[in-house]
């Protein structure tokens, strides 16, 4: 339900910019002309489901329970260290920032115990840097 | 009729050379050990081993990468007989006779026909694509723009009825995926679409990127949010391995009608493989005389299923191989290997680039034959996967994937693009959507689109002569009939459902 409840605004939004781009005719048809069947295709399945919903729940009830809570701040807690990463990417180079995101994605999943992670973390990145630049000739900063 | 094998005979001098070889080997190899891992599919690991074909030409990355699809089908039985845990949704029917049997001592048995059975299976399979693909591709060359329009129209329709979804989250998801390959710059007019002034997204999204993040990075948060179970995994002895002959003679024809039965299925578009396993154990409880035994370590029960999904591989991979179309997440990322080293798919795939086509088909031969060798002596190794603990595998994962991610294009808004659809991909699954229609969605689109439009353009804005050519409209009418049968069963089943029970109990 949450999903049809964005998909919808983003829908007409996705509508106007088609409009924008020129529908044409059905003889030329314009760029715009295949998007805006798309997004009348998705305003009403989502608005079909978003009705279905509606009358089996009367009403809709959002997710985000607070037993989740926990789960969700570990998942944002390891997506923000992955988003995190192109900045140590550009400034410190591979090895030192994938040692870095490595050890913290270890520490989020579970692992406490520091001198393993931080050995761990270290030679599996120099390994990934060995397989991705060196055997596979791929550059890596 | 001989220039098929001459063709494949060539594929084999392509396949058998030192690289190909060890390609081969290391895809089935990691594609098991990541398959044996439970929530970890065939579609999972192929998008996060997919980086590791980067670097490698065309014809090597895509046998490492389709030797990644088999293998981690193969790595998802073991867990399903030994564990009992399907390692992939197509395997959980092996769990059903396949846990039983190695409860009662069969293990090495089961896990001997279920390899068997897929290698039979493979390598017909594999002869029916020798045979199939080159005849079809012949015939698209003289495919027009309607064609290929009524094509991905017909294979959409029928993926958005068999994902096991209701057909309007389907539908929903696959109308999603199309308007994200809408994204990008128009081919036909060049104009620029849908890219909210982001400079990187004027290419369109790449889809090892959505793979990546969708089916891949969404696993991995899927199975960090998983309480970490200890498993207990049954021991298999190396003289246990062999079959009694009552077994091997009960597995001929499971083995052989699964062959067939996956082939078939396999050509239709959608979740192709895991519902041929599924079938192939209904086709078996009903064709078999022991259908008590089933659920009880019935040896039908593993050589069938098992045998079907290696075979709707196969089949799966005609439309690929001939049409250039991919219905399944799986074989669109074989296909973007492709497109990952410049090469564009479609129906002169296979005239343009008979090396790698031919290598690529000779090499699933060997990879057949390199995952019975390997596998049955490396059981052990595989299943000692299941004990390193997802703390430390999970964040290893996610860095392979971010490395091969950010090498694609040496883009850091390809890693953001990652996370983004990794954290869709896990939305999606909590909130019970499929994202194979949207994957497939984002595929197929651009050739839909291209079709339509210019067959419009062809036909001065007649539908009705896209109608009037015997390929597309059979194609449309096909694609019709579909959607009323679906339609008609769904108020069959509405009405069902809202049926009061009659005196008895039992619905009316």
């Amino acid at each position: 339900m949450e999903l049809v409840l964005v998909l919808i605004p983003v829908s007409v939004l996705y509508a106007y910019q088609a409009v924008q781009l020129g529908i044409g005719s059905i003889a030329t048809p314009g760029p715009g002309l295949y998007p805006l069947s798309l997004a009348i295709g998705i305003l009403l399945l989502g608005g079909a489901r978003a009705w279905q919903g509606w009358r089996q729940k009367g009403g809709f009830v959002l997710a985000g329970a607070r037993a989740e809570r926990r789960l969700w701040l570990t998942i944002i807690a390891y997506a923000a260290g992955i988003l995190l990463y192109p900045v140590g990417l550009g400034t410190l180079g591979y090895i030192p920032s994938t040692i870095a995101l490595l050890f913290y994605l270890l520490f989020l999943a579970g692992m406490r115990r520091v001198v393993f992670g931080l050995v761990l973390a270290s030679v599996f990145t120099l390994a990934t840097y060995g397989l991705f630049a060196t055997f596979l000739g791929v550059p890596l900063p | 009729m001989f220039e098929p094998w001459w063709l494949l005979a060539h594929g084999f001098q392509v396949a058998l050379t030192g690289p190909n070889i060890l390609a081969v080997t290391v895809g089935v190899l990691v594609g098991t050990l990541t398959g044996v891992l439970p929530g970890i599919g065939p579609t999972g690991a192929m998008a996060l081993l997919l980086p590791l074909s980067f670097g490698l030409d065309a014809t090597t990355g895509i046998i490492m990468v389709a030797g990644v699809y088999y293998g981690a089908m193969y790595g998802g039985s073991i867990t399903s007989i030994l564990v009992n845990i399907p390692g992939e949704a197509a395997s959980v029917v092996t769990c059903l006779d396949g846990y039983q049997m190695a409860r009662q001592g069969r293990a090495g048995a089961a896990l001997t026909i279920s390899a068997v059975g897929s290698f039979v299976a493979g390598t017909v399979g594999l002869v029916a694509l020798t045979l199939f693909a080159p005849p079809l591709a012949r015939a698209a060359l003289a495919f027009g723009p309607p064609e290929f329009f009524a094509i991905g129209v017909l294979g959409l329709i029928i993926l958005s009825n068999l994902t096991g979804r209701p057909f309007l989250e389907s539908a929903l998801m696959l109308l999603l995926g199309l308007a994200l390959g809408t994204i990008g710059t128009d081919v036909l007019t060049s104009a620029i679409r849908f890219t909210m002034g982001i400079d990187e997204l004027q290419r369109g999204l790449d889809f090892p990127i959505l793979a990546m993040g969708l089916f891949g990075l969404a696993e991995v948060f899927g199975v960090l949010t998983q309480p970490e179970e200890k498993v207990d995994t049954l021991r298999v002895g190396w003289a246990q391995m062999y079959p009694t002959r009552d077994e091997m003679r009960r597995s001929v024809g499971p083995v052989g009608r699964g062959t067939v039965l996956g082939f078939l299925i396999g050509l239709i578009p959608g979740p192709a493989v895991v519902i041929s396993s599924f079938l192939s154990y209904r086709l078996e409880r009903w064709w078999s005389k022991r259908s008590a035994e089933f659920g009880r370590g019935a040896v039908e029960g593993v050589a069938g299923p098992e045998s079907a999904n290696n075979s709707a591989t196969c089949g799966a991979m005609v439309p690929m191989l001939a049409l250039g179309l991919a219905f399944s997440p799986a074989t669109a990322l074989l296909l973007s290997v492709l497109m990952v080293h410049g090469i564009a798919p479609g129906p002169v795939l296979m005239k343009q680039h008979p090396d790698l086509i031919w290598g690529f088909m000779a090499s699933m031969y060997v990879g057949n034959f390199f995952l019975l060798v390997l596998n049955l002596p490396l059981v052990g190794l595989f299943t000692s996967v299941l004990k390193v603990p997802t703390k430390i595998l999970m964040p290893i994962i996610t860095v392979i994937t971010l490395t091969g991610a950010y090498a694609l294009n040496n883009s850091v808004f390809d890693l953001v693009m990652v996370v983004v659809f990794g954290l869709f991909g896990f939305l999606l699954r909590k909130w019970g959507f499929d994202g194979t229609p949207l994957a497939v969605g984002l595929v197929i689109g651009p050739t839909v689109e291209e079709g339509l439009r210019q067959g419009l353009t062809i036909t001065d804005g007649s539908l009705v002569s896209f109608i009037q050519r015997p390929v597309c409209g059979a194609l449309l009418a096909a694609g019709g009939v579909i959607l009323l049968a679906a339609f008609a069963m769904h108020l069959v089943r509405r009405r069902a459902s809202h049926r009061p029970p009659q005196a008895d109990g039992s619905a009316a």
